[in-house]
Formats: structure tokens, C-alpha cells, sequence
């Protein structure tokens, strides 16, 4: 954990991951990158929208015997929605997420070793290699729908587990709170492909600008988070 | 004290307030109504309440998608209202109105949904209902002719399929929800579960469903109006008859019928068969109103006693009137055994024949003691004025096979029952199915 006065308001931002790289501050917004032992502020960032999610930055829940916290969030949005993506570090200093999207959860880390080169070759091949990345990113939403079309259904070999193409989005980032491993301001765009196994495993390719990220989890039930300190929900007490 | 300025100063500062979630209300870009939208951050879809027209909700800009051009239907579960299902609280969400491709057979569907629990669907056919939950899983697709698959350890039967289409839509929705949307639908039954396969353009959906009994629909919204009739067997009502109640059935009597045959094998082969008494007699054609007493006998424990008589008879009938009597000269039991013999040569010459010349009665659990049978006899010799012969046996434990019939025909009856009620109720659930192996 490190502590830091926000650059701008004089507050006190505390860093409670040491990957945590970028914070929004609670208390002025401003967005804060941390370059070392240095802070600095990017901008401010704009309120989030406004949603039901009974999370909250401090929510705790339980993934595989380990309580984790929740210490940010980045607000995705797409054509037709948004969904949330909980930062959280657990009581071994494991850093994860929690995706909720459409009344789902799944808890799933960064897989350390990246995309397996099979899967790499297959999605290249949809994304018709030799185009630069970035175009991945500009192309209009009717090329994320033809991509759609075709990636849907198809099978990705991923850490000795078979997955099954259930989603590809062209997402972008709304806004950001808390504490995040990566620099998250509003417009930071991704390609991510969904994926689910047959016993509930929840897979996620993010082709990001800077790099392609593969995450490993599950999909859990409400009750199976064991969620404390969640957020106040108005006709729901 | 250097380093606690920061503290120090930050101790100043309050959080902000973060404010409670609560549903996102709006003014209807076209007439202006109030909408709130329950599940905010989820639904992308509304439909004005006032004036029927879609909006868009995904951002704020709430764009018109279309403008209604039929009036706001009311439904049987209101929107917004609240009910405990499978022990959650539910809030009515969204109506479908929903049909086959020819739009002759409807049904309903609500989008259930609880801010911690996600969604549910609550399906309502013909009197049947049905709660569902998308299924974040990668199911295998059956292939075959069978059609059938496991799925959890259950054995799921393709039911039905086709095209459904969206016919009316009420509420607020978390997917673009189109009038005149079609989708194509397999439907899997193990009651009371089904699994429900929906593709469209855009994805495909798993969703699993379980039976929900109407009065649970009732009691969980405090339904005043009529619920719709249940019409036939819903294709995953359960009910007592189930296949696996059945195979149950049959199993325990297949373990009764081994286990009687074992106990009536081990009592044939520990039976004595001994013969406590034997004797013949011949009555005179005035024997007719004359009682005949046996010596007295022995039975030297409790045991079955069997009486067999035999007589030499040609073209007659004999009746013995038994009575067995103890040393107090009180009855114990009695047996009435008719014997009767004919025989001929028809015309074509071919000899036939009828009738048993012997006969025998088990009188079970006869007590240790003296005892004598006394014998009352009638035959049509006596009335042709000629005299009559017979034999009398008595033994003790016997083995006795007709009880062991009797026993199971016993057993039998309840899995046979239970075998057409199943029968009877699969061939109602299935007249109703694209699948149906019983038409």
C-alpha cells in the first residue's frame, strides 16, 4: 500500500495494489498516474453514469477460498450497453476482476503467460492478419458485426481448456474510479472476445492499443460471491 | 511531525457521499410521460408506459425507436410489481408476447429481475409455467436422430422446435427488443426441467427452465385476476408418475419378488410334507345325511395343515363338506371341496374330458393338538342309489404355492399401475411435441 497526496485537491489517494499504476481521486475526480515514487494528474474525470449495481469501491467478496476487495472500476460501454469491470485484490495480494455485465458475474485474472500462439493464429486469422492493429479499433461497428457473424460459435484452445466464442464487442471505456492497473481515461478503446467453457469458465480476449490481454475466471452465482459492504439500493433493502 | 501533515490534511477532507443506486426516471421524448427504468445500467430498451413508444435508454440521449401504434395492454403480472419465487424477491421487469411462426399459439414471457440476481424469465403456456435463466455455459448441441443429451446427469428430450416471433412488448428490456423479432427455438424437456435453445442473428442463448406450480405464480404476486386454465401436461411438468418413479417401482419389486421367491424356495425345501393322517371310506348311498368323523389325529406343532381327498369317480360329481375340530370339539376351520369327473367320445370319435377327481385345502397356522375332520358328503351316486369311494390325506407344513401367487399378483399390481399412469401422462405431454415417438 503506498499513500499519495492528489496533485490537485491535496487529498490523500492511497495505492493499495503496487501495479496500480492510474486513480481517479474520490475526492475531486482528478485522474492520477503514478510515474514512480511521483504523482501526477492527467484531467478530471467526468461522473460515471448512473446504474443498480449493488457494488461499490470496498465491496468484499470470495473467489476460490480468498476474500477479495474491490478498488476500482472501469465503465464499459458498446453499441447496445454497458457493464462494469471491478478491480479487485484479494488477501494474497492476487489482483483480479469482476466483471458485471446483464446481471452476470464472473471473477477472472490476467493470464500471465498472454494469448496461447494457437489461439493468437486463429483470432488473427479472423481479424485478417496484416492489417495494422490499429485499424482494429476505427473500424466501423458494421466490421465488429461482420467479425461477429463469423468468430461466433467457433472453438479456442485456452490453458488446456476448450472455449466457445460467445461475444465480440467493439468496447470503450466510459469512465473510471479508484484504483486501476492501466491508465483508463474515457475513450481508451478494446476489441474483447467472451468466451465460455462448457463447466461455467469465463475466458476474455482484450485487444487493447498497447497490448492483447487474456483473462481466465468464471462465471459464480450472487450468493456464491459472498459479497459484504455492498452499495445501498433504493426498494431493495 | 513533518511526515503527519499529509494525514493530517487529509483527515479534513470527507469522502464524498456516494449516493444509494436507485432506478433512472426520464421523460418520454415523445409524450413527455414518466419512465423509470428499474434495472438502470442493464437495460438498454423501455417501453413507455403512457404511450406505448420504444426508447432507447442505452445512454442518455433517449431516442425514439418507435412510435407505438397499439395501445398499453395490461397483463396478468403487472410491471413493477414484486414477488418471492424460489426464494427471491422479483420485480417484474418486462412482457413478451410471443407466438409460433403462424401466430395461432401464444404464450407469455416476463423478464424477472433483482439487482444482485441478474434476470430471469418467467413463461407462461397454456396454464404452465416455467422460470428460466440464460445459462452462461457452452452446452453440446445434440446430433443424431435421438435428439437426446445429458446435461447436469439429467437425460434431456428434444420436445419442440420452430420459429417464435416477439408480438407485443411491455417494459424495459436489456437487449434491443424488436417487435416481429424471430428467433428459432429448440426446446429439451427432463421434467421439470427444460433447456431452452434460441438462436438469432446475434447470438445463441441456453437458457434452463424448471416447472413452477400456478398457485406458486399466484401466492408470489398476490394474483387477484383469473390465472389462466392448465390445458393437457406441460411439456416439463413433473408429477408423481416420473420415469425415474417408475424404474423405482420396478426396481422394488423386482427386490419383493426375488425376496419372496427366496423365502417360498427356503420353505419348499425346509417343508416336511409329513402325513399326520390317511384313510379311505365308502358310504352307501344312504350316506347322504350321515356324518363321517375321522380317528383322531396329532399335529405335534403349530404348522399349515393341507387336506386332500381323492375319489374314483365316472361321470359323477362328489362335495365334501370339511370341518376340522379340536380336542374341545369346537371348529377350526372348515373347506367345502367339490370333485367331479366326466368323460365321453364325441361324435367324430375324439375323447374329452372334465372335472378334477382330486382336490386339496391348506389351513394355515393350525395349533399343536388332537384333532378330527368331520366329513359331510353329497353326490349324484346317491341319487342314482349307488355307494361312493374316497380317499382322505391330511399333511402338515406344506409348502404352499398359491399364496406365493396370490402374493404376486399382489406385488405386481402397484407397478403395473404406476406403469399406465405413466404411460397415460407421457402420452398427453408428448401428443404436444414435433418429436413424439406415440403418434
Amino acid at each position: 500500500m503506498k499513500k499519495f497526496n492528489c496533485p490537485s485537491c491535496g487529498a490523500e489517494v492511497i495505492f493499495q495494489s503496487n501495479v496500480s499504476v492510474y486513480a481517479v481521486c474520490a475526492f475531486c475526480s482528478s485522474m492520477i498516474v503514478r510515474r514512480d515514487i511521483a504523482v501526477e494528474s492527467i484531467g478530471t474525470m467526468a461522473a460515471l453514469p448512473e446504474d443498480m449495481s449493488p457494488v461499490q469501491t470496498g465491496t468484499e467478496g470470495s473467489y476460490q477460498g480468498a476474500r477479495f476487495t474491490v478498488i476500482g472500476r472501469m465503465k464499459i460501454g458498446w453499441t447496445d450497453g454497458v457493464w462494469n469491470e471491478w478491480y479487485t485484490v484479494n488477501e494474497n495480494g492476487g489482483r483480479g476482476w469482476l466483471v458485471e455485465a446483464q446481471g452476470f458475474y464472473a471473477v477472472c485474472f490476467e493470464h500471465e503467460d498472454g494469448l496461447p500462439p494457437e489461439a493468437k493464429k486463429t483470432i488473427d486469422k479472423f481479424l485478417q492478419s496484416g492489417k495494422t492493429k490499429d485499424e482494429n479499433f476505427n473500424r466501423k461497428e458494421s466490421w465488429v458485426g461482420n467479425l461477429r457473424d463469423e468468430m461466433l460459435g467457433s472453438y479456442l484452445f485456452l490453458d488446456r481448456l476448450k472455449y466457445k466464442i460467445a461475444d465480440v464487442k467493439s468496447a470503450v471505456c466510459i469512465g473510471s474510479e479508484g484504483e486501476l492497473p492501466f491508465i483508463a481515461p474515457k475513450g481508451r478503446k478494446t476489441l474483447t472476445i467472451d468466451l465460455l467453457g462448457h463447466q461455467g469458465e469465463f475466458a476474455s480476449v482484450e485487444i487493447a492499443q498497447d497490448k492483447t490481454r487474456l483473462y481466465l475466471g468464471r462465471y459464480l452465482e450472487w450468493k456464491e460471491l459472498r459479497m459484504q459492504n455492498t452499495r445501498p439500493l433504493e426498494g431493495w433493502t | 511531525m513533518a511526515d503527519l501533515s499529509g494525514a493530517a490534511r487529509s483527515g479534513d477532507f470527507q469522502p464524498p457521499v456516494r449516493p444509494a443506486g436507485k432506478p433512472k426516471t426520464f421523460s418520454c421524448p415523445n409524450c413527455g410521460g414518466s419512465v423509470t427504468v428499474k434495472a438502470a445500467g442493464h437495460s438498454i430498451s423501455a417501453v413507455c408506459g403512457y404511450c406505448s413508444s420504444m426508447i432507447d435508454v442505452a445512454n442518455e440521449n433517449f431516442r425514439i425507436l418507435s412510435v407505438a401504434n397499439e395501445r398499453t395492454r395490461t397483463t396478468l403480472l403487472t410491471i413493477g410489481s414484486k414477488g418471492r419465487l424460489a426464494g427471491i424477491m422479483w420485480e417484474v421487469a418486462g412482457y413478451m408476447e410471443k407466438s409460433d411462426e403462424t401466430g395461432v399459439y401464444r404464450w407469455d414471457e416476463y423478464l424477472l429481475y433483482n439487482p444482485y440476481q441478474g434476470f430471469r424469465f418467467l413463461v407462461q403456456s397454456k396454464g404452465h409455467w416455467s422460470l428460466f435463466k440464460v445459462l452462461k455455459k457452452s452446452v453440446a448441441q445434440p446430433s443424431g436422430f435421438s435428439g437426446a443429451f445429458k446435461f447436469e446427469g439429467r437425460k434431456y428430450e428434444r420436445f419442440q422446435k420452430g420459429v417464435t416471433k416477439v408480438l407485443y412488448v411491455k417494459g424495459e428490456f436489456y437487449w434491443r427488443v424488436r417487435k416481429d423479432e424471430e428467433s428459432y427455438v429448440i426446446d429439451y424437456v427432463a421434467p421439470p426441467y427444460m433447456l431452452s435453445v434460441a438462436k438469432n442473428d446475434e447470438e445463441i442463448n441456453t437458457a434452463l427452465g424448471e416447472y413452477i406450480e400456478p398457485k406458486a405464480v399466484e401466492k408470489a404476486f398476490v394474483l387477484t385476476t383469473r390465472m389462466p386454465e392448465r390445458i393437457g401436461v406441460g411439456p416439463n411438468q413433473p408429477g408423481r408418475y416420473h420415469s425415474e418413479y417408475v424404474a423405482r417401482v420396478w426396481y422394488t419389486f423386482a427386490v419383493a419378488f426375488i425376496l419372496a421367491a427366496f423365502i417360498q424356495i427356503m420353505s419348499a425345501l425346509t417343508a416336511h410334507n409329513a402325513v399326520i393322517f390317511e384313510s379311505s371310506y365308502e358310504i352307501d348311498a344312504a350316506g347322504k345325511n350321515q356324518t363321517v368323523s375321522t380317528e383322531s389325529f396329532y399335529l405335534p406343532r403349530q404348522s399349515n395343515v393341507e387336506i386332500s381327498s381323492y375319489a374314483k369317480l365316472d361321470n359323477e360329481w362328489l362335495e365334501l363338506d370339511l370341518a376340522l375340530i379340536d380336542g374341545k370339539d369346537d371348529t377350526v376351520k372348515e373347506s367345502k371341496q367339490a370333485l367331479e369327473f366326466y368323460s365321453g367320445m364325441d361324435y367324430d370319435g375324439y375323447y374329452w374330458k372334465e372335472g378334477d377327481s382330486d382336490k386339496d385345502s391348506v389351513f394355515s397356522a393350525v395349533p399343536e393338538g388332537d384333532y378330527r375332520l368331520l366329513i359331510d358328503t353329497d353326490s349324484g351316486a346317491y341319487y342314482k342309489r349307488q355307494p361312493v369311494t374316497f380317499h382322505i390325506q391330511i399333511k402338515r407344513n406344506v409348502s404352499n404355492w398359491s399364496n406365493y401367487g396370490f402374493t404376486l399378483l399382489l406385488l405386481i399390481l402397484y407397478p403395473a399401475f404406476v406403469t399406465f399412469r405413466h404411460t397415460q401422462i407421457e402420452s398427453a405431454r408428448w401428443s404436444e411435441s414435433d418429436f413424439s415417438n406415440l403418434n
